[in-house]
């Protein structure tokens, strides 16, 4: 692996010092020559910390050494450096900053995570990357700087503890604006995040998020919001991330509030009768529990009620091609419920009686 | 219980629904202008295109969102390992757009098709030793940038390598096979068994790394000499189950000793003994190339091309561009509800005199005598009563798919994640599937079904009732038999994909 020094490294916490050295420089750089040359130090750094820390070098590093440059990267922060300067970086030293705290993350001594009970008691920079992506809109190459930010977030989301810290910052929530507007990868990484928030450590999710009502009541007025005016591509996602929440035993509370609001029953069923297959079959999902539930609300029943011969109507012709035998069996069960419902004799019903199956 | 939205007046998402006037998204087919295709795949087409403003020639490959089988996911996995790339030996992926429910994926256009596409229309079917020394050669540089990355491109063969109109290489990830991605799908695993290294078939506990390509790439060197990767002509299948058992295949022929001693270090069985990339740039089957663009394939290029036009070679798109889900004129739902009256001011008044009044007018018993098989209760005692047990039936329902967890990590960086992450994703596929049941089961309902005589329905229930002894004795009997029918229909149908074309 060809890298040459400007100043040769004598100790493995060398590294970290000077790529730490480096990244402070871009603050106070003035001309575009300097900047470039401030760039160059950095992308050679920063390879030659990745391949310490990974091993790749000769001879390879001993483990104390390996340690010794762990420590330097907690003392100088410079996981928080380079945070702050990820869109100074150059196309190739971005991903290995995206590389590097995969690394650092999943390092451990002794059966501990030395980098996230780093990170833990540092919660600035916890904080900085949930907003790093944010600051990356604002830059040119947007997508690629995002996707980069993002790709950090998500692997931080893998452990508990960065996802307990991170369930508690109020940036989490701009994920869903990105979801919305946006490139292909702003958005769907944006959903991505907001998935592995939602999903990987669902013990904290409920016991410490959804438990909040504040927190709910937010977290449908936003997956709502997206799910009616984000792209195709941002409703089959939000949609799917909906659908699989309200199943989470432990999120109870969530699906018990989904399903009691009239106002998430109209927007399920606007996407049940939408012209993509695949917004019908994920709203179905949602739908058949608004069904199900034993204990509909007033004004959820009123709704049903009142569109019952609808329903059926659409119900009847609904994905009829499916071979699949779970969702055929609901969709019969669905179909019963609705039938069982009172039905409506109102002079301005759309269809006559007689469209509607009869016992 | 929480009152869930406060936004939402009414009408707010049905008017609004209508294609969303707060996203403003770029429209490929206005800043675009679709040539003719040049590669097609079962859920997608590639075709040439120039960009309205610039007049750049690029490569467009549109896939359907409605109709793929992948997930969006992991199509945006696809896009983001993609974004990573970045150089001269690998071809160039610029942007992405969605288009009615269609994904836009904007790359480098290489005119000369792909290797496997020359290979097929030159009249010698095959390339010298020095041409396929040079296209080895910038594969090799594409192959070092990738693995220096922790990257594997897994589909290392002649129609992933492709051409540009200069006869210049790019590593690329589509061709005329349509396998736009390098995943690590099923069917893509099956698609291309002849190329494949013996520990991704094998799958013992170790896993894979890139020295899978290194294998591929072998492979690849005997498809550009000789024509086809071996055993071409015997039953994929077969040589799937038999690479990992048999020894390395061997070069056959009139070839020099660098040749030959090239495909053998590629193809050694140990992963652990098979060069690196940047090892075999030093190879001397590479060093008789003076200078880079020396045996380029410039004068294959142009030949085929001359080829082509006389035989009038095109490609015929398996989806139409033109045709939308939500086209115009059209309503974006296809049902209208009527949510008149049913808003917000019901749930504020819970009093009963006005619950009274919003009542749904003109229910009388006789219309509900008819239409509710629980035909005892009042409609009222149907909302109110706990004892109305219904079963929710959700929770088997196989549309219950961990969407995160669905990530093919494989693809991108990591290696030590992937094997970890597959194990999660066979783990929840596997929850909420009975294969025994929802396949098996099914499949003989309407094989009995179909019977049309007593005997016949005979012999398929004792049939079935031998199959539900089978899995209770053997369980996961099921899984592996669904499991090897549909490898063997995917591949038989791969195959005469491959012939039709």
């Amino acid at each position: 692996m060809a890298f040459w020094w400007k100043k040769t490294p004598k100790t493995a916490s060398d590294y970290a010092r000077l790529l730490s050295e480096q990244l402070n420089k871009f603050e106070s750089v003035s001309t575009v020559d300097n900047r470039r040359k401030i760039q160059d130090d950095c992308s050679r750094y920063l390879a030659g910390t990745k391949h310490f820390l990974l091993g790749e070098v000769e001879p390879e590093p001993t483990a104390e050494a390996v340690d010794e440059l762990y420590s330097a990267i907690y003392q100088l922060d410079l996981l928080y450096d380079l945070l702050a300067n990820l869109a100074e970086l150059e196309f190739e030293a971005r991903k290995d900053v995206a590389l590097l705290f995969a690394t650092c993350l999943r390092h451990s001594r002794d059966n501990k995570l030395v980098t996230v009970d780093y990170l833990v008691t540092r919660p600035k920079i916890v904080s900085l990357m949930l907003r790093t992506p944010q600051m990356a809109l604002s830059k040119a190459n947007s997508s690629d700087l995002f996707l980069k930010a993002g790709s950090i977030i998500l692997e931080s989301l893998k452990y508990e503890q960065l996802c307990r810290m991170m369930l508690r910052d109020p940036q989490i929530w701009h994920f869903f604006d990105f979801a919305k507007g946006g490139s292909f990868e702003v958005s769907t990484e944006s959903l991505q995040i907001l998935t592995s928030l939602l999903t990987i450590h669902q013990k904290p999710v409920a016991t410490e998020f959804f438990s909040q009502p504040a927190n709910m009541q937010k977290f449908i007025e936003k997956i709502n919001n997206v799910m009616a005016h984000g792209s195709y591509v941002t409703k089959r996602q939000s949609v799917k991330l909906l659908q699989y929440l309200i199943m989470i035993r432990a999120y109870n509370q969530l699906l018990t509030a989904y399903i009691n609001s009239p106002e998430n029953l109209k927007l399920i069923m606007i996407l049940l009768s939408d012209r993509s297959k695949n917004l019908q079959l994920g709203s179905f999902n949602i739908f058949k529990v608004f069904v199900a539930n034993p204990r509909k609300s007033k004004p959820v029943m009123d709704i049903m009620v009142k569109n019952r011969d609808k329903l059926l109507h659409y119900l009847q012709s609904f994905n009829t091609e499916s071979k699949d035998v779970t969702f055929l069996d609901e969709k019969e069960y669905v179909i019963q419920e609705i039938e069982s419902l009172p039905r409506l004799v109102s002079p301005n019903s759309d269809f006559p009686s007689g469209t509607s199956p009869q016992h | 219980m929480i009152a869930s939205t406060t936004l939402l007046p009414q009408d707010s998402f049905t008017g609004r629904c209508e294609m969303s006037k707060d996203v403003k998204p770029d429209e490929p087919s206005k800043l675009y202008e679709i040539k003719e295709c040049v590669g097609k795949g079962s859920f997608g087409d590639v075709y040439r295109a120039t960009d309205k403003e610039s007049g750049e020639v690029v490569a467009i490959k549109i896939i359907n969102l409605e109709e793929t089988q992948d997930d969006i996911e992991i199509l945006a996995q696809e896009i983001y390992f993609l974004s990573e790339l970045k150089a001269p030996f690998v071809t160039t992926y610029f942007k992405t757009f969605v288009e009615d429910v269609s994904m836009w994926i904007v790359m480098e256009y290489c005119g000369g098709g792909s290797c496997a596409d020359l290979l097929k229309h030159l009249p010698e079917h095959r390339f010298p030793e020095q041409k396929v020394a040079y296209i080895v050669r910038e594969v090799l540089y594409g192959l070092e940038y990738l693995h220096s990355q922790k990257k594997i491109h897994r589909d290392i063969k002649a129609a992933n390598i492709l051409v540009t109109d200069n006869g210049e290489i790019k590593l690329g990830d589509f061709g005329v096979s349509g396998q736009i991605m390098a995943t690590l799908k099923r069917t893509t695993f099956v698609g291309t068994p002849y190329w494949m290294a013996p520990e991704i078939i094998a799958r013992g506990d170790n896993g894979y790394d890139e020295k899978a390509d290194i294998w591929s790439l072998g492979i690849t060197v005997m498809e550009l000499l000789t024509g086809q990767p071996p055993y071409a002509k015997h039953d994929p299948m077969k040589v799937l189950m038999n690479i990992p058992v048999r020894k390395p295949p061997k070069l056959h022929g009139r070839f020099t000793s660098p040749a030959r001693d090239f495909i053998a270090l590629c193809l050694a069985k140990d992963p652990e003994s098979r060069p690196t990339a940047s090892e075999l740039l030093n190879h001397k089957f590479l060093s008789k190339l003076t200078w880079r663009g020396a045996g380029n394939l410039k004068k294959e290029v142009d030949l085929v091309k001359a080829l082509k036009e006389r035989i009038n070679y095109s490609k015929v798109p398996r989806h139409s561009v033109t045709e939308k889900v939500y086209a115009t004129g059209l309503r974006r739902h296809l049902q209208t509800w009527n949510f008149d009256n049913t808003d917000g001011i019901i749930s504020q008044l819970p009093n009963s005199h006005q619950f009274q009044r919003q009542k749904p007018p003109k229910m009388n018993s006789a219309d509900l005598e008819q239409s509710s098989p629980r035909s005892e209760k009042s409609p009222i005692s149907v909302m109110g009563s706990a004892e109305v047990n219904t079963p929710m039936t959700n929770a088997t329902s196989p549309g219950m798919r961990v969407p995160h967890h669905e990530k093919d990590f494989d693809v991108s960086m990591g290696l030590h994640d992937g094997k970890a992450a597959k194990k999660k994703t066979q783990q929840i596929a596997g929850k909420g599937l009975n294969y025994f049941r929802h396949i098996i089961l099914y499949s003989f309902d309407r094989i009995f079904e179909r019977a049309r005589s007593e005997n016949t329905k005979h012999v398929v229930s004792r049939l079935r009732d031998l199959f539900e002894e089978a899995e209770k004795s053997q369980p996961g009997l099921s899984e592996a038999f669904v499991e090897e029918v549909y490898i063997r229909m995917e591949e038989i149908k791969n195959y005469l994909v491959e012939t039709s074309l």
